[in-house]
């Protein structure tokens, strides 16, 4: 049997049970109420004791009248007598008992009777012998008539009361099996009820059993459960709550969320409470929860479900789990993993300088193989060429020519040697092994010393110097020379022949320059602009013309141990070039300031770049 | 009962006082008929006018008892019918009767017992017209104890309709 009908049978057939119940316990009290009505006994149905006491009355009066005749009774006895005869007829005449004589037959005879009866009243008040026998007479026909009247009367009752008895035990015996009717619907019905209530108890114990279940299943959880009605009061709080919050159950049961702990009054977990009772599910996690008496917060995990009951949400579940050691762990692999990127950034970063560092050492030597090749062998080239020359017309060499070959191959020894000096010197700079002592002295004059002697090594040069006035600056003067030679004797060896090369000494603001400016035929490229100073490079307007490449870079290096610089000027696209060198004054502030950050000797090994 | 016993005692101690209208003074002998006799009382009363124990009326002294009129159907008649009387409680306190049953005989004989406490509970009167009309000897008269048959569901039952007696003539205080 399927469900459906077994319910519609479990509801209808205890129903129909009652309905038979009540309509035969219904129809059983009206047949009984029936039988009620019908035992009342009424006097007119006493017709055999009326006929009786017509008859006795009517005799009493002959008896009278007998005695009468020997003296014996007096008028007012025999008067009495009439009396009562008449009275008795006149209740026979009355409304019910005159029904009754009609029915029994005897209406006509009655008639006659009292007929008689009310003539006989002037012999009564006159009882002398003659009226008297005339009397008795008269009270002949009352015997044999009411003695059949009081004959019938009784056929008659003995009748109703036998129809009556039929009656009523005919309705007793269908009150007997309404009762049976009864007795058997109550029956079924108790053994509906000793049914149902079975089941009932059943269904209870099962009820009770699945209960507990929950309940241990609630107590024991390691998560909280909480439970709260639509109007936000708590109705389930389990062991873990109560070992979380510090709450107990028996505290929490009934209170508003709100009023049990601060936590569920704050504004995420309120919009969380409102949308599950909305009908949505709510998720917050990592909430931070701060317990009494703890300065650290703890954090949970709050998952919010709607409790629904067909269509309609009747309140929330909430999961609460502590997540205190979860959130902490995460905190501890977000952090590691913040120093692993760091670390990763720095050994990047290592690893890209160090690449550069190789690339630039890479360079380093094969601009210093470039350079080698081509300085070292023009030079050992042309002793090569003198030494060959003079082999070969060695009979017919004048001493004129040899002087001239010598001079050329010393030249080139020269060459060679100063080649090998400044590498040497390079060498020194990146051992750490130069060293500066600074002292004050005038750039001024220093420059025009440096003009004088490059204007005797090459005659043909237009140097012009431009000072304002004695410059004194804290410096190395054996190194400042060095700078100063070099940037000259480089405007010198790339400027054309003749062209004007401009020295000038200017004071700006913190700092003493001295720029030195030449015409160039050649412009430089911006790749040259960028490499300049590198260590053996060599710009696109030096082919042809002898140099190590190293220059440049040493003078810059030693410009700023001396707390100086050197710098391009930007001007330098219009056909002229223009180097600064750069020195911070003195008296510029309380302490001399460093032009470049980082001093050369400090950065050893590392080539500028 | 008791109620009733207790109305005697304040008769007997405040004689005047306690006298209804009309009625002769408790304590004192009954008057003599001066009529023909219709209702004789014998038995434990107080007041008497004929012996220890005997009390006469005629009409006229029955007629001087408080007049009491009550409507009521007849297991005899068809109807409803207006009887006039005197309470059967107002003779037993004019007798000083004392006793718990009254037997009641009719000129035919017939003798019922009737429990005093009938006429504390309910107006039993003893009529002596109906509808009007003397009762008549040669009918239910001259006096008939008549009950409130319609006034009490349960006087509607054949125990108590034997105690109607009619040609009342005599009571037995008892």
């Amino acid at each position: 049997m399927s469900r459906q009908p077994r319910t519609l049978l479990g509801l209808f057939l205890p129903l129909a049970l009652i309905a038979v119940f009540a309509a035969l316990l219904l129809y059983s009290l009206s047949r009984l109420a029936e039988i009620e009505q019908d035992m009342r006994i009424k006097a007119t149905q006493n017709m055999l004791w009326t006929m009786y006491q017509a008859h006795a009355s009517a005799l009493q009066l002959e008896n009278v009248l007998l005695k009468a005749d020997t003296g014996a009774v007096s008028p007012a006895e025999i008067e009495r007598r009439y009396n009562v005869l008449l009275s008795r007829i006149a209740l026979l005449n009355e409304g019910p008992q005159r029904r009754q004589v009609e029915a029994l037959g005897f209406a006509d005879e009655l008639d006659r009777l009292t007929a008689a009866a009310r003539s006989l009243a002037p012999m009564i008040a006159d009882p002398t012998p003659a009226n008297i026998q005339e009397i008795r007479d008269a009270l002949h026909p009352f015997n044999p008539v009411l003695g059949r009247a009081g004959n019938a009367a009784m056929i008659s009752e003995w009748n109703q009361l036998g129809n009556r008895l039929d009656t009523h035990r005919k309705k007793l015996w269908q009150i007997i099996w309404l009762l049976f009717g009864l007795m058997a619907a109550g029956a079924v019905l108790s053994a509906y009820l000793i049914f149902t209530l079975r089941q009932s108890r059943h269904r209870t114990s099962l009820l009770q059993r699945e209960r507990r279940f929950s309940e241990l299943l609630v107590a024991s959880s390691g998560d909280g459960v909480l439970a709260a009605d639509a109007d936000g009061r708590c109705t389930v709080w389990n062991d873990a709550m109560h070992a979380l919050f510090d709450v107990s159950p028996n505290q929490a049961r009934g209170a508003l969320l709100e009023d049990i702990s601060g936590f569920f009054a704050t504004e995420r977990v309120r919009e969380g409470l409102r949308q599950a009772l909305a009908g949505a599910p709510f998720d917050l996690p990592f909430l931070p929860f701060f317990r009494s008496g703890e300065e650290l917060p703890h954090y949970v995990d709050l998952r919010l479900f709607p409790l629904r009951d067909r269509d309609q949400t009747i309140g929330i579940i909430g999961l609460v789990r502590d997540v205190t050691d979860k959130h902490a762990a995460q905190e501890a692999i977000a952090r590691h993993n913040e120093r692993l990127e760091e670390l990763v950034a720095d050994r990047t970063q290592e690893l890209n300088e160090a690449l550069q560092q190789q690339r630039s050492a890479a360079d380093l030597y094969r601009n210093f193989a470039a350079m080698v090749s081509h300085e070292f062998r023009t030079p050992l080239a042309i002793i090569d060429s003198a030494l060959q020359r003079l082999v070969r017309r060695a009979d017919r060499v004048s001493s004129l020519e040899i002087t001239e070959r010598a001079t050329k191959a010393r030249d080139a020894i020269r060459r060679l040697t100063s080649l090998v000096a400044t590498t040497l010197d390079t060498a020194r700079l990146d051992a750490g092994q130069v060293e500066v002592t600074c002292e004050r002295c005038d750039i001024a004059d220093l420059a025009a010393t440096i003009c004088e002697r490059q204007r005797e090594t090459s005659p043909g040069c237009r140097i012009q110097l431009e000072a304002t006035g004695p410059a004194p600056v804290q410096f190395d003067p054996t190194h400042a020379e060095h700078v100063l030679s070099n940037l000259i004797s480089n405007a010198v060896k790339y400027s054309p022949d003749g062209s004007p090369i401009s020295v000038r000494i200017t004071l700006e603001g913190d700092l003493v320059t001295c720029s030195v400016r030449n015409e160039t035929t050649k412009p430089l490229t911006d790749d040259d602009r960028a490499k300049l100073f590198d260590r053996y490079y060599r710009g696109s307007n030096t082919m042809g013309l002898p140099g190590t490449g190293i220059g440049l870079y040493m003078a810059r290096a030693l410009a700023r141990m001396q707390n100086g610089d050197i710098e391009l000027s930007d001007q330098g696209h219009d056909g002229k070039v223009e180097f600064r060198f750069l020195l911070p004054r003195i008296g510029a502030g309380p302490t001399t300031p460093s032009l470049y950050i980082t001093p050369v000797h400090t950065r050893r090994g590392l080539p500028v770049p | 009962m008791r109620r009733y016993a207790f109305c005697l005692l304040l008769m007997f101690a405040q004689p005047v006082a306690a006298e209804a209208p009309g009625m002769p003074s408790a304590g004192a002998s009954l008057a003599a008929p001066t009529g023909a006799v219709i209702l004789e009382v014998e038995g434990n009363i107080a007041n008497g006018n004929g012996g220890t124990g005997i009390a006469r009326f005629d009409e006229a002294m029955l007629a001087a008892l408080p007049s009491h009129t009550l409507e009521t159907s007849t297991v005899v008649t068809d109807g409803t019918q207006v009887f006039e009387g005197f309470l059967m409680r107002d003779l037993l306190a004019l007798l000083g009767a004392r006793g718990s049953v009254v037997a009641a005989t009719a000129l035919n004989d017939y003798s019922v017992e009737i429990p005093v406490s009938d006429f504390a509970r309910f107006d039993v009167i003893v009529a002596t017209t109906r509808n009007g009309k003397r009762l008549e000897k040669s009918g239910k008269g001259p006096l008939w104890i008549v009950y409130p048959r319609d006034d009490h569901e349960e006087l509607q039952d054949i125990r108590y309709d034997y105690r109607w007696v009619w040609q009342l003539y005599r009571l037995d205080i008892k």
